[in-house]
Parts: C-alpha cells; sequence; structure tokens
C-alpha cells in the first residue's frame, strides 16, 4: 500500500511540475512568439533568396502582365507610360507622355530615376526622389510588386532586387544563364519573380526574393514619399492606387502617449484626493464600506464606458465644454474657499478628522460649486466667446477640432484608470505604519502637515507605483480608443483632434493583414513595443512596491 | 503647546500654526470632495446607464426606451434581431464557461506548485514577479498572441494534420471559440493564480506540518488538506477572472468574435459544442451596436440595456468574490490560526 502511495505521489510530482513549468513557459513565452513573428521585419534580404525550379512557376504562357498603359487591374499597379517610363502611381492616360499627376520610373540604360510630381509654389513640378544606378547598363526590368519592389537584370548577368526609394539594392545575385536570351523579368506573386525569355516563350528562372522586410529606421524617421512636398512621418498601411504603404509608428505611440496623458490629467487629481481622504482621513470602519464602492468603477468594462462617452458625451462635448471647463476650474477653488472658512466649525476632538457631518456639507457644496462652475463657463462663454468656445477658436486661431477628440478620449479613459490608481495609492496610504502620522499629530502638527512630513515620504513608493500601473493601464486600453479617438493617424498635441493608438491599431488591422506580410510584421512589431513599453513599467512599479513593503514590512 | 522656546512659531494663536490648520482645513475639504466626486460618478454613470434604458423618451427622437428596444428587435433587421441577442448571450456563456473550465485547473496546478512544490529560489521570486506582471499586459497583446500563435500556427498544425481534405478552406486555422477561450484563460490566470496563492499562504502552517505528521504525502496533503482547506481563494480566483473576462472585448475581436453568427457554438445533438465555430459576445455588441447599428427609437435603450446587464454582472461577480474572501479570512481568525 504504502509502495503505491508513494508511487502515485512521485508520479503526481512529477506531472505537477512538468504541467506548471510548461504553462509557466507558455505564459513567458508570449513575449518570444510575438518577438520570433515580428524581428523577421528587421532580416536581411539578401540572405534568403531562394531559387524555385522553372517547373514551380507554371508555363510563361500562364502568365498575364500587362504590358500596356494603363492601370494593371490585377496587381492594381500602373503599367508602361512609353517604352522607358513605368508609372507608379495611377496618371491620367489623357496626359501621357507629360503626366500631370503621379510618380514613374524612368529607365536609361545605366541609370533609373523615380520621378515624382512634387507642389511648389506655381504648381507641379517633376523631382527626383532616388537614383538607382546599373553600372553594366539595363538587360531588362520587372514591373513593381506589391510590396513596392522591383527587379533590374543588368547586361553582366547580375539581379538587382530594389525596393523603391532606396537606392541600395536590397540583395544582389548571379545565376547561370545567357543574358542576352533574356529580355523579360516579371513578378508571378508579392514575393516571387521570373526571368523569361520572349523570343523561346519560354520561362528560365523564378526566384522567391523575400519582400516583407523593413529597415527599423523606416519606422521611426521621416521619409520622403511621392506626391509628398517633404519628409513626413505617417501610418498608411493600406495601399491606395498603386502608392507606397507608409509605415510610420511614431503618429501611434504619439496617439497612444497623448491618450494616456490627457487620462491621467484627468484621473490623477481625483484618485490621489479620493486616495488620501479614504486611507488617511477615514476610519477603517467607513473605509471598509466605502473603499470597495469606489472600486466598483472598476466593473464597468471599457467597451461600456466607451459607449455611454459615444452616445451620451460626445454629442454634448462641443456645447457643453465650456461649462466643463467651468466646473474643473471653478469646482476646486469654491471648495478650496469654504474649506478656509467653513472648516472651524467641524472641529472634532484631536485625531479624528471624520466627521459624516463634514460629509454631508462637502456635498452640498460639491452641487453648489458644480453650478456654479457650470454657469460660469456658460456666461463667461456668451460674454467672451461669441457663444461658443469650440467655434471662436476654430475662427480666430485656425484650431481645428473634431468630434472624437482628446478631451473625450481622456475623460473616458480618465474613468477607466481612476480605480486602478486609487486602489493602489490608497492602499499604500493606508498600509503606512500609524505611527508616522500619530507621532506627527502629538507634536502638534496639522493633520496635513502630519500627511505631508510622516505619511507621504513612507508612501511615496507605493503612490509612484500606482501611477505607473495607472500610465500602463492607459496604454494598454483598447476600446475606449477604438470607439472615441476618430482613429485618425495625426499627429498633434491640440486636444480637440482626434488621435490613433497602437492598441486600437492591432484591432482594426491586424485581423485582416495577411500572415507573414510586411503589415503583419510591422503590427506584431508594434505590439512588441507596446508589451515592453508596458512591461517595463509594470516592473519598475513592481520592483518599487517590493522595496517598500521590504523597508517597512507592511503587507500591502 | 503653551509656552516654551519654540512656542512663537509653533505655539497656538502664532501664525505659522494658523496658517497650517487653515491649509489643513482647505486640504481635509478638497479630498473628501474628491472622494464625495469618485462616489457621485459612480452613482451617476450607473444611473445613466438605467436612464438611457428605461427612462421613456428622455432624449427626445434619438433615444427610446426598454420596449422600444424589443420593439427593434421584433422588426428584426438582419444583425439585430432578437435571436442575434440570444445568440450573443449564449456565446458569452459558453466562451465564459470554456475558460474557467481551463483556467480553474491550470491556476490551481501553477499555484500549488509555486507554493508546494518549487524550492524558493530567487528564479520562483522572477516567475512571481513575471506573473504579477502578466497581469498588467494589455489584453489586446494577449489577442495578438492568441491570434498569431493558436490561430495561425496551432490551428493551421491541427488543419494540415487532421483537415487537409478541406484545406484551403480553415477549420482550426480560423479565429474561433476554442481559441477565444484559451485567450482569455491565459488573460485571467494571472489573477487566478495569485489569487490561490494568497490563499495556500494564508493557511496555517500547522495544517501542512500536521499532514505530514501523519504520514501523508505531499500529494494527499495537497489534494486531502491544503486544497479543501483553500477552496475559497479558488472559488474567489475564478470568480475574478469571470468577473474581468466578462468584460474584455478587445481581445475577442482578433481570436473570433463576429458581428453576426448565424448558429450558436452549442447544440442538443452530439458533438454539443463546436469548437471551431464563430460567436457572438454581448460586449462587442456594444461596441457593434454603438458603431454600426441604424439609429432608431431603442438603439440606445438596447445598447444601455446589454452595457447594464454587463456592468451589473461584473459587480455581483466581485462583491461575491469580496464576500467570500472576507468570509475565508474571519473563518482563520476566529479559530485562532492566523
Amino acid at each position: 500500500m504504502a509502495n503505491k502511495r508513494l508511487i502515485i505521489d512521485v508520479i503526481s510530482a512529477g506531472m505537477i511540475r512538468v504541467a506548471s513549468v510548461m504553462i509557466l513557459l507558455v505564459i513567458l513565452g508570449l513575449f518570444a512568439q510575438i518577438a520570433f513573428t515580428a524581428l523577421p521585419l528587421f532580416e536581411s534580404p539578401s540572405s534568403s533568396v531562394d531559387v524555385l525550379p522553372a517547373t514551380r512557376a507554371g508555363p510563361a504562357a500562364e502568365l498575364k502582365v500587362t504590358q500596356d498603359s494603363g492601370a494593371n487591374d490585377a496587381g492594381s499597379l500602373p503599367g508602361l507610360i512609353d517604352d522607358h517610363r513605368l508609372a507608379l502611381s495611377k496618371i491620367d492616360p489623357a496626359a501621357v507622355p507629360e503626366p500631370k499627376r503621379g510618380s514613374w520610373l524612368d529607365a536609361r540604360d545605366t541609370t533609373i530615376e523615380q520621378v515624382h510630381l512634387k507642389a511648389e509654389n506655381d504648381g507641379l513640378v517633376p523631382s527626383v526622389l532616388t537614383r538607382y544606378f546599373i553600372p553594366a547598363g539595363i538587360q531588362a526590368m520587372s514591373n513593381i510588386s506589391l510590396s513596392r519592389h522591383f527587379v533590374v537584370l543588368d547586361r553582366a548577368g547580375v539581379i538587382h532586387v530594389y525596393r523603391l526609394g532606396r537606392s541600395q539594392a536590397r540583395s544582389t545575385f548571379t545565376e547561370e544563364f545567357e543574358v542576352s536570351d533574356i529580355n523579360r523579368v516579371d513578378w508571378l506573386d508579392e514575393s516571387t519573380f521570373a526571368l523569361y525569355s520572349h523570343e523561346e516563350q519560354r520561362l528560365v528562372r523564378s526566384v522567391k526574393a523575400l519582400t516583407n522586410t523593413l529597415p527599423l529606421a523606416d519606422l521611426f524617421s521621416f521619409r520622403q514619399y511621392e506626391g509628398y512636398p517633404q519628409p513626413t512621418l505617417t501610418w498608411q498601411p493600406r495601399v491606395v492606387d498603386g502608392a507606397e504603404s507608409k509605415y510610420s509608428l511614431v503618429p501611434l505611440l504619439w496617439g497612444t502617449m497623448s491618450a494616456a496623458l490627457f487620462s491621467l490629467m484627468l484621473a490623477l487629481p481625483v484618485a490621489m484626493g479620493a486616495a488620501i481622504y479614504v486611507g488617511y482621513y477615514m476610519p477603517p470602519v467607513f473605509r471598509e464600506a466605502i473603499k470597495p464602492m469606489i472600486e466598483m468603477i472598476a466593473a464597468f468594462p471599457g467597451v461600456v464606458i466607451a459607449g455611454i462617452a459615444m452616445l451620451w458625451l460626445a454629442p454634448r462635448l462641443h456645447h457643453a465644454l465650456a461649462e466643463c471647463i467651468g466646473i474643473v476650474l471653478t469646482v476646486p477653488i469654491i471648495v478650496a474657499l469654504s474649506g478656509l472658512f467653513l472648516n472651524q466649525y467641524f472641529q472634532t476632538q484631536l485625531g479624528s478628522y471624520f466627521s459624516k457631518r463634514l460629509l454631508m456639507v462637502v456635498v452640498l457644496v460639491l452641487v453648489i460649486a458644480i453650478y456654479t462652475g457650470a454657469k460660469l463657463g456658460e456666461s463667461v462663454e456668451g460674454l467672451f466667446f461669441e457663444d461658443s468656445v469650440v467655434l471662436w477658436f476654430e475662427r480666430y486661431y485656425g484650431l481645428s477640432v473634431s468630434y472624437f477628440n482628446g478631451v473625450l478620449v481622456g475623460i473616458a479613459l480618465g474613468i477607466a484608470v481612476f480605480p486602478t490608481i486609487f486602489s493602489l495609492a490608497e492602499e499604500a496610504i493606508f498600509s503606512t505604519p500609524k505611527g508616522a502620522a500619530t507621532g506627527s499629530l502629538a507634536l502638534g502638527a496639522s493633520p496635513w502637515q502630519s500627511f505631508i512630513d510622516g505619511v507621504l515620504p513612507v508612501a511615496a513608493p507605493g503612490i509612484v507605483a500606482a501611477i505607473m500601473l495607472g500610465l500602463s493601464r492607459a496604454i494598454g486600453e483598447t476600446m475606449i480608443l477604438l470607439l472615441l479617438s476618430g482613429n485618425t493617424p495625426i499627429q498633434s498635441s491640440n486636444p480637440l483632434e482626434g488621435m490613433r493608438s497602437v492598441a486600437a491599431t492591432l484591432a482594426i488591422e491586424l485581423p485582416e493583414a495577411g500572415v507573414d506580410s510586411t503589415h503583419y510584421r510591422v503590427l506584431f512589431f508594434s505590439a512588441l513595443a507596446l508589451f515592453a513599453l508596458t512591461f517595463l513599467i509594470n516592473t519598475c512599479a513592481q520592483l518599487l512596491k517590493r522595496r517598500w513593503r521590504r523597508r517597512y514590512g507592511v503587507v500591502a | 503647546m503653551t509656552s516654551g522656546p519654540l512656542s512663537d512659531f509653533h505655539g497656538e494663536g502664532s501664525v505659522f500654526a494658523a496658517w497650517a490648520q487653515r491649509r489643513a482645513g482647505v486640504m481635509l475639504w478638497l479630498t473628501s470632495g474628491m472622494a464625495v466626486s469618485a462616489i457621485v460618478l459612480l452613482i451617476g454613470m450607473l444611473g445613466l446607464l438605467c436612464w438611457l434604458a428605461f427612462a421613456g423618451d428622455a432624449f427626445g427622437a434619438a433615444a427610446g426606451h426598454f420596449p422600444g428596444a424589443l420593439a427593434v428587435l421584433s422588426q428584426g433587421e438582419p444583425p439585430y434581431t432578437a435571436e442575434a441577442l440570444f445568440s450573443a448571450i449564449v456565446g458569452t456563456i459558453t466562451v465564459t464557461l470554456l475558460m474557467t473550465l481551463l483556467v480553474a485547473p491550470l491556476g490551481i496546478l501553477v499555484a500549488v506548485y509555486l507554493h508546494v512544490y518549487a524550492r524558493q529560489h530567487w528564479y520562483t521570486d522572477l516567475v512571481r514577479i513575471a506573473i504579477h506582471n502578466l497581469a498588467g499586459v494589455p489584453s489586446i497583446i494577449y489577442g495578438v498572441f492568441g491570434l498569431g500563435f493558436f490561430v495561425y500556427w496551432v490551428g493551421g498544425g491541427i488543419d494540415e494534420l487532421f483537415f487537409s481534405d478541406s484545406l484551403p478552406r480553415a477549420t482550426f486555422g480560423t479565429p474561433g471559440i476554442l481559441w477565444a477561450a484559451i485567450t482569455l484563460a491565459l488573460l485571467t490566470l494571472p489573477t487566478v493564480i495569485v489569487s490561490i496563492e494568497e490563499g495556500l499562504l494564508r493557511l496555517p502552517a500547522s495544517l501542512r506540518e500536521g499532514s505530514f505528521a501523519l504520514g501523508a504525502t505531499r500529494f494527499e496533503t495537497v489534494v486531502g488538506v491544503l486544497l479543501p482547506a483553500t477552496m475559497t481563494s479558488v472559488v474567489t480566483g475564478v470568480i475574478l477572472a469571470v468577473a474581468r473576462a466578462t468584460g474584455e472585448v478587445a481581445p475577442l475581436m482578433l481570436v473570433g468574435v463576429v458581428k453576426y453568427a448565424p448558429s450558436l457554438p452549442v447544440s442538443i445533438e452530439a458533438p454539443f459544442i463546436h469548437l471551431e465555430q464563430k460567436f457572438m459576445h454581448l460586449g462587442y455588441l456594444v461596441y457593434d451596436l454603438t458603431l454600426h447599428a441604424p439609429a432608431g427609437n431603442g438603439r440606445v435603450a438596447l445598447i444601455a440595456v446589454v452595457a447594464l446587464s454587463l456592468v451589473l454582472v461584473t459587480m455581483s461577480l466581485t462583491t461575491f468574490a469580496a464576500v467570500l474572501r472576507g468570509r475565508f479570512r474571519y473563518q482563520y481568525a476566529q479559530e485562532g490560526l492566523l
């Protein structure tokens, strides 16, 4: 019997060990998996050219590559303008041979020029974006692939794969064949091209070149795109009219951070004030009831907060903006003033500064203050801003205003991060050893002095951790930004304009991005960046909390 | 504080003391104002939802009331019918149940391993920090992981092995309820582990030692003594996980939720549950209705009702978990073991 029991024990111990280590590995592998999907994006393309047997690509007769002018239906990429010019974006057929808009490649013997029409003072001026040099001379040249690559075969038999906009070839290699035979190169799909001989109607080679890669610098630096007057940071992954996909993560990161900042600006003062009151002033009996109640705000899922904000707040925000500003500015002043003059009538015995009577008066003062603030905002708007602050700024300062904007996002996101900050900061303040405050009070300091000099230094790491966790929550929140930010990838510090965040972009675009395409990998890279950022913030917060706990021996 | 060498500065009636008292009053009022406004915010949001849901024509033509919402459903434009609402409720319950089935045993396994089996090393500490951190990783990241790893990699692999006949039409290599449940399970696993481990830590050491002293093996101690004693913390963890999972929409958008699923993921005929199917979800319904539903009488009310039910479910679950946890602590305090 004993033997059987021991065997069961050993086997179960082994199984539990293996199973839980596997589960832990899966959780920790999250990071690894996202990284392994994202990072091939930056692989050097020359290392992975794959020469396929000619048969894999099928007979040449099946390949339909339009060589005539006008748009190519299959790939949505325009074709030739004339015998040495290849259109890169839609060109008005009537305007050929002198295009009025768009961009093209101009191939002449040893040089290929990428030309686009750039807006100058008086109309559009052709301007060379990039020059590609092929010293041996061009034997054949392909159309542009969907991933914006083209292939040049030179007279010495060397194949160059270029990415548009980069004069350095992405990969250069030689193949064994008679160069003079070949007079056409064409893309079979996004990453495979074929070389074939026209006279013999025969496909000579098909090559798979890795084209779903991107240099890291592209995601973060200014780039000159066709048709743009100057280099920009733009997120526009979907190809329109054969234009280049623009993968700059900067606008997305900007949107994420500015939304988080707006939300913290609103949530932080309220959360900290409430945390100080509940954790420091309130007696534990009342705290037990009030704290879980305030934490109930966390029971509102992001999508519900966003839904309420979109249906109820958004249509009112433009008209109510002045009232809101009035409330935000007036209420603290009125409450502070009434504290200054009325507090002496609510003095309680030493050491207890909580009174239910006071709370009721505060509610009353708050109601009066909100009403006054709203009225004040309204009348100031009527007197000085021609009845609408928004329109006034729009008219006189050219401030652009959109329906979905940073203020809306800030309010909704502020409500979402409020419980996180409140709960953790309150915990930090409450679990500070009581001696820190009572000692100071006994020496005659006021309650607030005791808090600032006694409690705050002890609780500070916990409070900082709470703020950091709130920030990381704000960075990762998806549904609120998805519904309320307007999802416009613009980079602006104007709180009345929209934004687009990394998380919302992932939710919108990832289901539609083809597996292992450039777009898919860029999205995974942005997920990796988001993950790394929040993980870093969370780790710092955790370490702060642990150190604090160890130093003061408190359980929080 | 009546006399002394510093009484000029700090004594009662001195300028500094008066100023300090005044400032203390101001800060007391300000902080209490913040706390009150937080409660007002909570009540206001609940009230607003109720108002939007039930308060007749409070918002003019754009709004409606709950009967109006039901009328919208019975008129039935394709994705917004009573069947769709039913399908969303069934989908939500199914995916949450599946997630619970996955997350409860996994959570117990890992927590028991960390508490009983693992040696207390720097790396178990590291694992703990990592688990705490994972609870704070944005949910969309879990969705990205679920899509890249489970749907495309595992699901694609299953398709190639077992469903190669129907390729290229994907069976498991496409978002579905199984992957959604697994993703949600991973998302909530840290919550469950932390809760159970906390429960195990709170158990008096005498329970474990007594069991060992009577000659029980570790397995018997865990199954016979520790887990029954800490069952409340297991239940608490699972309830918190369910509360968190009901509100999550973003990861589901990547791994299997759809605007409209004509067939339910469960049926009364074998095999009863269709793990590869896409499904509808109440949270996503709120999103979709807010964004796409045709404006009309009752739309706002419908959204508010669905949102209100989600909020109430989460609230009651959270409260229930808190009560359970309190009772658990009280139980051991009563027995004088803690």
